[in-house]
């Protein structure tokens, strides 16, 4: 699976080009809408997969503020799900409030994780 | 012309402000260096500050990370610590000679560049404090002799050493107590092994330079307070302590008073105290601004204690003054072991000292911790 880092490296990329920003960006947003998971009182980073080490850590490191909501976001969409519902437009994520609030925090988790796996197999020459 | 020498006064200057003693052992391949931050122990700020301070020392700085500085110093093969005192935040290293500039800057970016991640002081910082109060804790002498502390001076030098967890310490206070005690005028780099032209260039390029210059607060003797008791009742070995707060201009006075009656800094089984059952000892600790003469009788059984502290009572308030012209060498003995290279102790022992101590029940105080039913009351003694 590719890393968070990665990924992150490809958007920035993406955003640095106008030309292939141009052409990505209406493809990323009707991506978006047809997920329809704003619907469901999510963002975007709630989805990321959760059951591994490095993501643990970077949960873990959420302030408890943004962990709150993130797990009342949960909550209102198992809520949603159980009664086959969505939430009307006024009530659903808007696209400013889809905030990359866990990115950073993953992004930190997974530099300490590739600099611990560089400097297990490091080798001395001299 | 005129430009450049400003520079250079500039910069001779900002390093001139960091005291830097050297001792040069040019045949051993082993060099120490120890960085000595003064007025940064856990007498200064909150109470337990200091010590979660000490705990950061080493960690994530802006241009390493802990784990990074960790494995490369296992790879040149040096050893590395921190810990707090009443005085002082200190940092030592040990390391081959030649790894001397990796080590200075490591040092000087624990100092001047240290990032203070916010998930550190939950994951690492504070259960490591809390182990170390913890094993600290788990000892009475150690709880005992904290609360003498805390009879003996009240603030300051009463503050406890280690932080105890009651009353929580945020990352803020502990960012803002770096930035007020990680200044030029507090540190002091200890070097031994090491040539002084060469750590001074380097201490010249590394971190160190950019540490801002702070005010030398000027210590002045703390208020000591006398006629306290206090009595914890706790499991583990039974301590009684009777402990006396000591002026600067004392400690030679009571350095032969513990040296004459039987110090744990020169054990002797000829001494008074020795003789006694239960581990009786006395022991003068010696601050930047005060001191603390203490008698201390540790033993499993309580009613020992209770016995021997009494005893100890009558030995100290017996002393004459020819018991301490007697021991007027040894103290000079003692003394010289006491004293190290980070910390030379400069006390000159008169020769013909004068016996004016005063042990009543008000002019001492008095802890007792363990088995408290048995224990004695100070006017008891």
């Amino acid at each position: 699976m590719a890393s968070i880092t990665s990924i992150v490296k490809t958007a920035d990329f993406i955003l640095s080009r106008p030309t292939l920003s141009k052409i990505i960006t209406p493809i990323a947003k009707t991506f978006v809408s047809y997920a329809g998971y704003r619907e469901m009182g999510l963002k975007f980073n709630d989805l990321l997969l959760e059951e591994t080490p490095i993501m643990q850590k970077a949960i873990s490191r959420l302030p408890a503020d943004e962990s709150y909501a993130r797990n009342y976001r949960f909550i209102t969409a198992h809520q949603l799900s159980l009664s086959h519902q969505l939430l009307p437009e006024s009530k659903a994520v808007k696209p400013e409030e889809d905030t990359n609030y866990l990115v950073p925090y993953i992004l930190e988790a997974e530099k300490e994780a590739f600099e611990k796996a560089e400097l297990d197999s490091i080798v001395i020459t001299k | 012309m005129l430009s450049r020498a400003s520079v250079r006064a500039f910069s001779s200057s900002s390093v001139a402000a960091i005291k830097v003693s050297t001792r040069d052992a040019p045949s051993s391949t082993l060099s120490t260096l120890s960085v000595v931050v003064n007025n940064a122990g856990s007498k200064s700020g909150k109470s337990g500050v200091a010590h979660l301070l000490s705990k950061f020392n080493f960690l994530n700085t802006e241009t390493k990370s802990a784990l990074r500085f960790t494995r490369e110093s296992e790879l040149l093969g040096g050893v590395f610590s921190t810990n707090v005192t009443r005085d002082a935040i200190v940092l030592n290293t040990q390391f081959l000679k030649e790894d001397l500039p990796y080590y200075v800057e490591a040092l000087g970016n624990v100092l001047a560049k240290p990032s203070f991640r916010p998930y550190e002081f939950p994951e690492t910082v504070l259960p490591v404090a809390k182990a170390e109060y913890d094993v600290a804790s788990s000892d009475t002498t150690f709880t005992a002799l904290e609360s003498l502390h805390a009879l003996s001076f009240r603030k300051g030098y009463g503050q406890p050493l280690y932080y105890d967890g009651a009353r929580p310490v945020s990352l803020e206070e502990i960012k803002q107590f770096a930035d007020d005690v990680y200044t030029s005028s507090n540190v002091s780099v200890f070097g031994s092994g090491v040539n002084e032209a060469d750590l001074q260039s380097f201490i010249s390029q590394s971190a160190f330079s950019s540490l801002k210059e702070g005010s030398s607060s000027s210590s002045s003797a703390p208020a000591s307070f006398v006629g306290k008791e206090s009595r914890v009742r706790s499991s583990g070995k039974s301590v009684a302590i009777i402990g006396v707060p000591v002026k600067a201009s004392e400690f030679s006075t009571y350095e032969l008073l513990s040296t004459s009656i039987g110090s744990s800094a020169l054990a002797s089984s000829a001494s008074p105290l020795a003789s006694l059952p239960g581990a009786a000892t006395s022991k003068l600790l010696k601050y930047q601004d005060a001191g603390l003469f203490y008698v201390a009788v540790s033993d499993a059984d309580p009613s020992v204690v209770a016995s021997s502290i009494k005893a100890a009572k009558k030995i100290l308030t017996s002393v004459t003054a020819s018991d301490l012209t007697k021991s007027v060498k040894s103290t000079k003995l003692s003394l010289a072991l006491q004293s190290t290279f980070e910390s030379p102790l400069d006390i000159k022992v008169e020769a013909s000292p004068k016996a004016d101590f005063s042990f009543k029940a008000a002019s001492f105080n008095y802890v007792a911790v363990g088995d408290i039913d048995v224990l004695p009351y100070a006017d008891e003694l």
